[in-house]
């Protein structure tokens, strides 16, 4: 069994969770984890339970996980009181972040100590790993407040070893390099052009599955199928 | 230069400013209430930078230590009052100068990444527990039937926040049977009791500092609120468990830390957390161990 997390209204969720059906694909939502059912072990025995798409779920039966949520957030929480709304949205973060990382099946991305979507690195941080993995750079001077910048207009998408794109090799190579560098499998590499030579611009977690190619890819690695 | 960052009358930033001030060590305080005169800029890879206070400007590159005891500065009333554009300028500028902490080559106690570890309890227990201390046996649940069995099979138990938030630890009681239902809305953290002495212990660099402490307190920082006392003494550990201590401040990359340990009436030593920016001076009150001077020479010896 495949689980996407994601929040409800997400398309790219229900597009694979559609098309993983053979796979028996779920999903899993913020409003699973105020079901009862879950049964998480630290420092002892215990069968493991999850909730996903508000049915129990055996987390031995689980094959691999694709997270596509930055955290739980307060406005995702309609069914808390207003009052307890921000402190159980920081529970559940935290326990997602534990009952993630435990987990022996692939998790696409891991997640790190403080964000379930994979390594928790601002804008700031992502362009001194760029900058280490030998990306060229548009704009080296980062100043906060942040002085405008023009958008980027090409995205490069890796998943696991490969990367897909209208960009070219050097480039694509440069976006798996720099995932491959803060060790994550999923991201989406920003950049001014589609040279080689071509600035990094800043990175985002989510990647875009209807992308040709990239819904395959993530199933095979969430099958362990490729490199 | 060592860099102080966070408010003036926090007790362990002031306490590590007066141990640097005794020291003859180069510091400066960046006043986090000063937030809204303050800017960064970064030269991304490359130890430069500057961040400036109003016409003042601190060299990042002169930076050899830092010492972070930071608040979330969009709370204080200056930034309230100045509207929503303060406070994206108070996001801005502090998720810079976190990013430099990360990044810098300077000693920094601690680095924000390595910090985020506590924001969950039971993530942090997976860590300790790799290192060789005991973590007790956890439950992380919705379902009440699963509560009651732990509870049932471990007798005592103890219930607290999976976060950081609202951190406190709590025994499980009668009067908490009919209310088990409400777990459904959100995973709540069950663990068994163990029973024993509290010891807090602060790992500064290579030292080590045990702390024991004589209280009946489910939680004994509440030990007064709960009608109930708390005595404090400086002890002594056992070196293997002085040096598993290290260890776990090693595998956090938490160059200080206070861990909270307890030693079961059978010798077992237990983990519960790692505080990465621990208010160790209620500690160094009670027992007069010298916590700020070890930091403000953890920071000083780098330079």
């Amino acid at each position: 069994m495949l689980l996407v997390l994601a929040h409800p209204c997400d398309e790219g969720a229900r597009f694979l969770a559609e098309r993983w059906q053979a796979q028996g694909a779920r999903l899993m939502v913020p409003r699973d984890l105020s079901a009862p059912g879950w049964r998480h072990h630290v420092g002892g025995g215990g069968e493991e339970w999850a909730i996903a798409s508000g049915e129990r779920v055996r987390v031995k039966d689980m094959t691999g996980v694709l997270v596509r949520l930055s955290g739980i957030r307060d406005q995702f929480l309609p069914h808390i009181a207003a009052f307890d709304r921000t402190y159980v949205a920081a529970e559940m973060n935290a326990f997602l972040i534990a009952w993630l990382t435990a987990l022996t099946c692939p998790v696409l991305n891991r997640p790190a100590a403080g964000s379930i979507l994979g390594p928790s690195l601002s804008h700031e941080r992502w362009l001194a790993a760029a900058a280490r993995a030998g990306l060229r750079l548009a704009f080296p001077r980062h100043c906060a407040p942040y002085v405008e910048r023009p958008q980027a207009e090409v995205q490069v998408t890796v998943v696991g070893e490969r990367w897909f794109g209208e960009v070219t090799p050097a480039l694509g190579d440069q976006a798996a390099r720099l995932a491959r560098s803060v060790g994550a499998d999923l991201l989406t590499a920003h950049f001014y052009g589609a040279e080689a030579d071509a600035a990094f611009a800043g990175v985002d977690l989510l990647v875009d599955p209807t992308r040709a190619g990239v819904a395959d890819a993530l199933l095979s690695r969430l099958e362990g199928t490729c490199g | 230069m060592i860099l102080l960052w966070g408010p003036p009358g926090d007790p362990p930033l002031n306490a590590v400013s007066a141990a640097l001030a005794r020291r003859r060590a180069e510091f400066m305080l960046v006043d986090q209430r000063e937030v809204l005169e303050q800017r960064v800029e970064l030269d991304i890879g490359t130890p430069s930078g500057a961040m400036w206070i109003g016409e003042r400007r601190i060299a990042l590159e002169d930076v050899n230590a830092l010492y972070m005891r930071v608040y979330d500065a969009r709370t204080l009333r200056r930034v309230i009052d100045s509207g929503p554009a303060a406070s994206v300028h108070v996001q801005q500028v502090e998720t810079a100068l976190w990013a430099w902490a990360d990044e810098t080559r300077a000693r920094v106690v601690n680095r924000p990444a390595a910090m985020a570890s506590n924001g969950s309890k039971p993530y942090q227990a997976m860590l300790i527990a790799r290192t060789g201390f005991l973590v007790p046996e956890t439950l992380v649940t919705t379902d009440p039937e699963a509560a009651a069995e732990f509870w049932a099979h471990h007798g005592r138990v103890i219930y607290k926040s999976v976060s950081g938030v609202r951190s406190m630890v709590s025994r499980l009681g009668p009067e908490h049977r009919a209310r088990l239902a409400d777990i459904a809305w959100c995973p709540t953290q069950f663990q068994a009791y163990v029973p024993g002495i509290d010891h807090r212990v602060h790992v500064v660099g290579h030292d080590v500092f045990a702390v024991e402490i004589a209280s009946s307190a489910d939680d004994y920082r509440y030990a007064h609120a709960q009608g109930t006392t708390c005595e404090l003494r400086a002890t002594v550990l056992p070196p293997d468990i002085c040096d598993r201590a290290r260890e776990v401040a090693r595998a956090l990359d938490l160059p200080v830390c206070g861990l909270d340990l307890r030693r079961t009436p059978d010798g077992q030593w237990y983990c519960f957390e790692a505080n990465p920016s621990p208010a160790f001076t209620y500690y160094e009150q009670h027992t007069r161990q010298p916590l700020a001077d070890a930091i403000a020479a953890l920071l000083h010896g780098y330079q």
